[in-house]
């Protein structure tokens, strides 16, 4: 006979508003088997939990039921609290969810008592079925893979390898360093932005535990915290980078010429290009879309100028298996395409309308114009330059419907610079709103408006040219005026939208995203760099648009968690798996089919059956792997398959009690 | 002159918001007052209040302003507003209520824009179709503008671009009967309409 | 392809020149327009204006009249304003059935709202179409360079009328391409004409006409093509009043004459003024071939031009090159201090090509060793 204890929270006013908690506690103390039932205030919080451990010793109960919030709130702290602080197993306690499932969707009591009643004399008839469940120990891989090495991941890099665990960061592109080191200068404290990342690029290039592998892309991950398998497709980069020296004569010669990302679209580079000065590793590579040699079979200069002989044209792609413990996503951004969608802003047709990014490239010393504000049509200064903002951000009808979070403060910085570098400059911003909320922001913006920015508040309906200029029409809102602004060039500061990486990488780890793309984090508030999917962890744009500052912050973070999982050696294993009766089991394989994880396996046995013994094909889970979700338990068609923590007589017995 | 008390909306003016709202099937709060449709708008530069200044009036409950104003009549009907508006406002159709709700309340604050409208249906009642000769000629004398365009009459009928009314045909009558039934239901509708649609029938 | 034919209250009063132009490169297409029987006005935007209801109660009526006629046949509607509220009509009763029986009530007639409703310019967009009327230029309109004007109720609302890209349409050029007219980039194509304002707040109707000429002017246009007969109207008829404001601000008069797409296909193909109806127009149209051969020597003087400058500035470039080596040549005791100019030309001074009209397309500065793209 066992004894259960029922605790019927209030949660403040959260349940007890709606759902009369006495009334459940005292309707709980008839049920079969409760042996005491109370109601608490905050059954969560310390008093709290001393209250039911000391239940426990005084009425000598043996099960608990907790009538609260969900159980992804407070399960684990409840299990947490029988573990450390009584001797019942943590696995003998169910949760009635009254809070979630029933005081948050009803408004009258007399709907929302009853239905906690009735929620509260399921778990009752639950518990008294559960077990004892014993949790084991995986051991965890010490290595880390980082997938996207911009500034996010090379900072969350840096952070685990200096803790001392070896760290695999993958990057698609030929170079690290992702956005942060096309930019000029940052805000607010305008650092020239390569001169604050390069050192970063530097450290994680020479670190002794990391391994950079770049022009490489994760293909396909199996496994599980602690333990995942990862193959790593690096794709042939056509030079031996242990014979090269990174002398760039092959880069002199080449005759192929094509656009150039890293000046976003800007500027030509060659077929054979190392994608900018400072890169990361410092060595070439050949694009075999647009190397002649590589096409066509011609050419071949490279090859014969190279004093080292490193170039290999039969270069393949390789791609390597590893395991690894925790994997962070660190993907980044990119700008969302305007062209395609803002056809009243000329859909790509003016060059001299520009995104926030190539406005980068022209003002960087380093960029197509050596840092001097030039239009790209004929080379100009540009004596008047209109930067629109929130160009697909919170614009639901065309765009995105999220604000972009990084754009107010770089487009002031954009002012900024072309105010300083053009001195008859005139700068007119149109905008929405202007949102400051870093520390030194509000004052930067300021600034920028004592530096002559002309801010206008109003969205630009349409841009045209019209002798030699760019019509922008907008509206003052602020004073109810009808505008129209003539510049010599546009600057749009577009969307972010998450990086194309993002939902390769995502199709491969199943990893969760959001509506707009970018990866859910496990808590908005609570769980910012965990995933719903154990060991996967999250820094950077990659979660949701932000700036340096944060992006660094949060790449600590993910870092700091990664760092918490490793340093422990092991992780404990959920319990709650599927257990396999191996009397019942035809080995007929519906679960080996069905499992989302494969975390089955049909294996052979030798069983003692009327006292002869036989070998049998059966079905064999394996603990590691499977998450517990009972897919297999519903396709036996034996009842072989249960599931540890949800068994089928379990389950009938809460339907048994729901119904009587 | 005092501030305007935000939180004193006249029991009137509030009822007449509701209608406007409603015939347009708006909601005035996904409106964050961006302004892209006033800087895309033909009219705005002209009109005594730019449409974002007639949505913002619309958010504050003070639709007497918009009644009172011109824009709603000298809106084109174009359809750029709506077409670049970030939240899809249907701006248009606001326009159209309040001109609707203007005619109610006896006060189109611009009257040639309402007595052509009403023209042209009472001569598509009339004839089934419209005649822009007699349209024309009727606009001129009723709204005072006796010498409008009467320069280009002769040319115009020179080169066969003037049509002479024909005489009532039976689509004539159903087309009346369609107007006067649409007119019968939106009665129904909306019984505190009380002056007669459509000027002169 | 048959089309239910929905002519319009304008067709046989100022629309008659896009009738019988229609109707000339209609029957050379092989497009039979079967008119609807006994149709009536669509409402324009008066109806809609008094109430939705009407608004689309009154083009029900000719719909429901297509459908008895011609059953699933697509209506055509050559007038832009006929089109939009035919066609929301069509649309808003397709969404609510509610609607469709109220409006089948107050027609007093069965309406399953089922036919699609084209535009002017659908019917001729079809590869074969458009190769069956190439077939039969014979007299191409080379050289005449046409800004193709849109308007509103063509495109908008984009929800309803779903054609072409609202914002940087192309499909009249396509049509108007066929007559050997070469079609103009400009940036009004899409913006409103005024409508009935031309009429009831004149001033404004004006500066709204005004507008749209003086960007097609700006961009080269010898003449603005369009599909709608109250556009055309609007345009045509009022370009004197815009000339005469013109002048009085001290700026040269506009000769820019306005026709439909039609005229201009209908001309190619042969048909004479009776026909085509470009004799019917208040600014002079009547010889675009004229004006063709006009433009087509103009713009070849100014290509003689720019290849002339071209030649020149590169002639220049050479001639310094060569003082500079002969510069060099000398003994080093008169050249000692002084610092050589460079010769070879960085990508910033190239000088960028003569532009006949203002960005007609993005001009990338002519010159070998660019490196920096436009």
């Amino acid at each position: 006979m066992s004894r259960i204890g029922v605790f019927v929270c209030h949660c403040g006013t959260n349940i007890a508003a709606t759902v009369d908690v006495q009334a459940v506690a005292d309707a709980a103390r008839l049920m079969p088997n409760v042996a005491y039932a109370t109601t608490n205030k905050y059954t969560c919080s310390d008093p709290g939990q001393q209250a039911i451990a000391d239940a426990i010793k005084e009425h000598e109960l043996d099960r608990i039921v907790i009538a609260s919030c969900s159980p992804r709130m407070h399960e684990q702290t409840f299990r947490k609290m029988l573990a450390e602080k009584t001797s019942i197993n943590p696995y003998l306690l169910e949760i009635a969810n009254i809070r979630e499932q029933c005081s948050w969707v009803h408004k009258d009591k007399a709907v929302s008592t009853p239905k906690a009643i009735d929620l509260v004399a399921m778990a009752v008839a639950k518990v008294d079925t559960d077990k004892n469940l014993y949790t084991s120990t995986i051991p965890v891989n010490r290595k880390v893979l980082v997938v996207g090495a911009g500034i996010a991941g090379i900072q969350a890099a840096i952070d685990v390898a200096d803790a001392g665990f070896p760290v695999t960061l993958v990057e698609r592109n030929p170079s690290i360093g992702g956005k942060m080191v096309k930019l000029d200068k940052t805000f607010p404290t305008m650092d020239c932005s390569a001169c604050i990342c390069t050192p970063k690029m530097s450290e994680a290039g020479n670190h002794p535990n990391i391994t950079i592998k770049t022009l490489s892309e994760v293909e396909k991950v199996t496994g599980y915290i602690g333990n995942f398998e990862a193959t790593i497709r690096e794709r042939a980069k056509y030079i031996d980078y242990d014979l090269c020296t990174g002398c760039g004569a092959c880069e002199t010669k080449c005759p192929s010429k094509t656009t150039n990302e890293f000046d976003e679209g800007l500027s030509l580079r060659k077929a054979i290009y190392k994608p900018f000065a400072q890169a990361v590793p410092s060595k070439p590579t050949i694009d075999a879309k647009t190397c002649r040699k590589l096409t066509e079979g011609k050419c071949g200069v490279c090859a014969k100028i190279c004093p080292t002989g490193a170039i290999r044209y039969d270069d393949t792609d390789r791609t390597t298996t590893e395991t690894f413990g925790a994997i962070i996503l660190a993907t980044g951004y990119d700008l969302i395409d305007w062209t395609k969608i803002y056809g009243e802003y000329g859909g790509g047709r003016y060059p001299d309308i520009v995104t926030g990014l190539q406005f980068e490239r022209l003002v960087n010393a380093s960029g197509p114009t050596e840092g001097h504000i030039q239009r790209p049509s004929d080379h100009a200064e540009p004596k008047t330059l209109a930067i629109i903002k929130c160009v697909g951000s919170r614009d639901p009808h065309k765009g995105v419907s999220y604000c972009s979070r990084a754009c107010c403060m770089y487009s002031a910085k954009h002012a900024h610079q072309y105010l300083d570098k053009v001195k008859d400059g005139r700068c007119f911003v149109f905008y929405m709103d202007v949102r400051c909320a870093g520390k030194g922001y509000d004052e930067f913006y300021m600034n920028t408006l004592h530096d002559g920015a002309v801010y206008v508040r109003g969205r630009v309906s349409k841009i045209y040219p019209e002798n030699g200029k760019l019509v922008c029409m907008g509206e003052d809102t602020l004073s109810g005026q009808v505008v129209r602004v003539d510049a010599d060039m546009v600057v749009l500061e577009t969307a972010m939208v998450p990086n194309e990486g993002a939902s390769q990488i995502a199709g491969v780890l199943n990893a969760q995203r959001g509506p707009e793309g970018f990866f859910t984090e496990a808590h908005p508030k609570l769980r910012p760099v965990k995933t719903n999917t154990a060991g996967v962890y999250l820094a950077g744009v990659a979660q949701g648009p932000k700036d340096i500052p944060d992006t660094v912050a949060q790449a600590g973070a993910a870092a700091s968690k990664v760092i918490g999982l490793l340093a422990r050696g092991q992780i404990e294993s959920n319990p709650m798996i599927v257990q396999v009766d191996n009397a019942k089991c035809s080995g007929c394989g519906a679960c080996t089919d069905i499992c989302p994880y494969g975390a089955i396996e049909l294996t052979e046995v030798s069983l003692r059956e009327n006292s002869r013994k036989v070998t049998r094909t059966v079905a064999k889970p394996n603990p590691g792997l499977c998450q517990g979700c009972g897919a297999c338990t519903v396709a036996c068609r034996s009842g072989a398959a249960d599931l540890l923590g949800f068994t089928n007589e379990g389950i009938m017995r809460e339907m048994e009690a729901l119904l009587r | 002159m005092e501030a305007r008390n935000l939180t004193a909306a006249p029991q009137a003016a509030l009822l007449a918001l509701e209608r406007i709202l409603c015939d347009a099937q708006v909601d005035p709060k996904a409106c964050y007052q961006c302004g892209k449709c006033s800087a895309g708008c033909p009219v705005a530069a002209d009109a005594d209040m730019t449409p974002r200044q007639v949505m913002r009036h619309l958010q504050l409950g003070q639709a007497e302003a918009v009644l009172k104003s011109k824009m709603p009549w000298l809106c084109a009907g174009c359809g750029m507003c709506l077409a670049r508006c970030p939240q899809e406002i249907d701006l248009p159709s606001v326009m159209l209520a309040c001109r609707r709700e203007a005619k109610r309340t006896g006060s189109p604050a611009v009257s040639e824009v309402n007595r052509f409208n009403d023209l042209f249906i009472s001569g598509v009642r009339q004839q089934g179709t419209s005649n822009e000769t007699t349209l024309a000629m009727r606009y001129n004398l009723t709204t005072g503008h006796l010498l409008q365009d009467a320069l280009s009459a002769p040319k115009m009928m020179k080169r066969g671009m003037l049509e002479l009314p024909s005489k009532q045909t039976n689509k004539a009558e159903e087309v009346a009967a369609i107007i006067d039934k649409a007119r019968a239901v939106e009665q129904a509708a909306h019984p505190q309409a009380d002056d007669a649609k459509g000027g002169t029938a | 392809m048959k089309y239910a034919y929905f002519p319009g209250c304008s067709a046989h009063s100022t629309g008659i020149s896009y009738t019988k132009s229609y109707d000339y490169v209609a029957r050379a297409a092989g497009i039979e327009l079967a008119e609807i029987p006994d149709w009536s006005c669509c409402g324009a935007s008066a109806a809609h204006a008094e109430s939705e209801l009407l608004g689309d109660a009154l083009p029900a009526r000719s719909l429901a009249l297509a459908e008895e006629a011609f059953g699933d046949a697509p209506v055509l509607a050559p007038c832009a304003g006929c089109y939009q509220h035919l066609k929301s009509a069509s649309a808003h009763a397709q969404e609510n059935e509610e609607l469709r029986a109220q409006l089948e009530d107050i027609i007093g007639r069965p309406w399953a709202a089922n036919s699609y409703v084209a535009n002017g310019l659908e019917p001729f967009l079809p590869q074969e179409v458009q190769e069956s009327i190439s077939a039969r230029v014979s007299w191409p309109l080379n050289g005449l360079k046409v800004a193709c004007y849109y308007g509103c109720a063509l495109l908008r609302p984009a929800e309803v009328c779903a054609f072409d890209d609202d914002e940087q349409p192309h499909t009249m050029e396509e049509l108007v391409a066929l007559s050997g007219a070469q079609a103009v980039e400009w940036h009004f194509k899409n913006e409103c004409c005024g409508a009935s304002h031309q009429v009831t707040v004149p001033s404004l109707g004006r500066s709204m006409v005004r507008r749209i000429f003086e960007n097609a002017y700006a961009n080269g246009a010898d003449a603005i093509a369009c599909a709608c007969p109250l556009c055309m109207l609007n345009l045509d008829m009022r370009e004197a009043e815009v000339n005469a404001a013109r002048v009085k601000e001290g700026l040269p008069a506009l000769d820019i004459p306005v026709y439909y797409f039609t005229e201009l296909l209908a001309t190619s193909m042969g048909a004479n003024q009776e026909e085509s109806g470009i004799g019917q127009h208040f600014h002079p149209a009547t010889n675009p071939h004229g004006r063709a051969l006009e433009s087509w020597q103009r713009q070849q003087g100014v290509q003689k031009a720019a290849a002339e400058a071209e030649r020149a500035a590169k002639e220049a470039q050479r001639k310094a090159r060569a003082a500079a080596r002969a510069a060099k040549a000398k003994p080093k005791a008169d050249a000692e201090g002084k610092a050589k100019p460079k010769a070879n030309t960085t990508p910033k001074n190239a000088t960028p090509a003569a532009k006949p009209a203002d960005n007609t397309a993005p001009t990338t500065a002519k010159g070998t060793e660019q490196e920096v793209i436009a």
